[in-house]
């Protein structure tokens, strides 16, 4: 199982950048682009 | 008055002197407040480069990383001719964002917003980081370059990426005009003395204090064909000054230039903001 890594960014593309390179070195990515949204994906 | 109208009566005189005094006095309010909203004009401008500044290394940030990612092969495998290219766009996409970091500097000193982030730092690793920057640069130049961190050195008080960033600039500089550049760094009563010498072309006396001003270069022909934004000293003098220490440069026509700067070991609260 892969560990699961939460990037919280609210620019698009600096979150895309994040997301692909850490899902290229094996992490399960989650995204949320605020605070609030931080928390409900982490439930 | 009195001698450019004879012919006037002391009541006369006097009454004109009033008058004369009344005009200048208010043509001096005039000026001053003239004065009073060119400055905030300026600070509204450089506000608003500041502001733009940052705008532009957002977009420029994601065309970097992107193009990082691509190079690695992230998004699959590229035909081999297409990775230079791909370095080449990262090396004049870095080189736009040194652009405009500079740029960014600078209009944060004209609006007072330049701030020191104070912490400790050692000297030695300021010029490590300044080496490992330049070396391939230098290397490609094929010329000397040689690095001295003389003597026992306690830890500074200072911003060491702003320190950083005044000994790269050095360097840079001397790499553009020399075959041969030295840096040293020591400490010696309560002060830290860093210097960095070429065997470049030289810069006349008179030009010595000029070039730390702003847009000042030796000589503008050369911007074309050398680069740089005639800004790099101005803040490097800024950075340096605001440490509580000065920079110079001493220099032979024909010789080379050592450009020194002195820092106290501990910078005060009082020149930074921690």
């Amino acid at each position: 199982v892969s560990k699961r890594i939460l990037v919280v960014e609210d620019q698009e593309d600096l979150r895309a950048i994040l997301r692909d390179f850490l899902s290229a070195s094996g992490y399960t990515v989650s995204e949320a682009t605020d605070g609030a949204e931080s928390v409900a994906r982490r439930m | 008055v009195a001698q450019a109208f004879p012919n006037l009566s002391p009541a006369e005189l006097s009454q004109a002197q009033a008058v004369i005094a009344i005009e200048n006095t208010r043509l001096f309010n005039e000026i001053a407040q003239k004065s009073r909203e060119l400055e905030i004009a300026s600070q509204y401008k450089s506000q608003f480069v500041a502001n733009m500044s940052h705008e532009l290394r957002t977009p420029l940030a994601a065309m970097l990383g992107y193009a990082e990612l691509m190079q690695e092969g992230i998004y699959g495998a590229l035909p081999e001719k297409s990775l230079p290219i791909l370095m080449r766009i990262r090396a004049n996409g870095k080189h736009l964002l040194g652009l405009i970091n500079t740029v960014l500097d600078i209009s944060k000193i004209e609006a007072g917003q330049f701030k020191l982030n104070l912490a400790e730092y050692a000297l030695g690793s300021i010029v490590e980081t300044v080496m490992g920057a330049t070396e391939s640069l230098a290397a490609t130049k094929r010329l000397a370059f040689k690095a001295e961190v003389a003597g026992e050195r306690p830890y500074g008080l200072g911003d060491e990426q702003r320190l950083t960033q005044v000994v790269l600039n050095l360097v840079g500089n001397a790499i553009k005009f020399a075959c041969e550049v030295r840096i040293a760094a020591g400490a010696a009563n309560g002060h830290f003395t860093v210097s960095v010498s070429d065997t470049g072309p030289g810069i006349p006396p008179e030009e010595c204090e000029n070039i730390f001003e702003k847009f000042r270069q030796v000589d503008s022909s050369n911007t074309r064909a050398k680069g740089g934004t005639g800004l790099g000293l101005a803040i490097a003098r800024e950075i340096v000054e605001m440490h509580g220490g000065r920079i110079w440069v001493e220099s032979t026509l024909g010789q080379g230039s050592t450009f020194r700067m002195e820092l106290p070991v501990r910078a005060s609260a009082a020149t930074g903001t921690t």
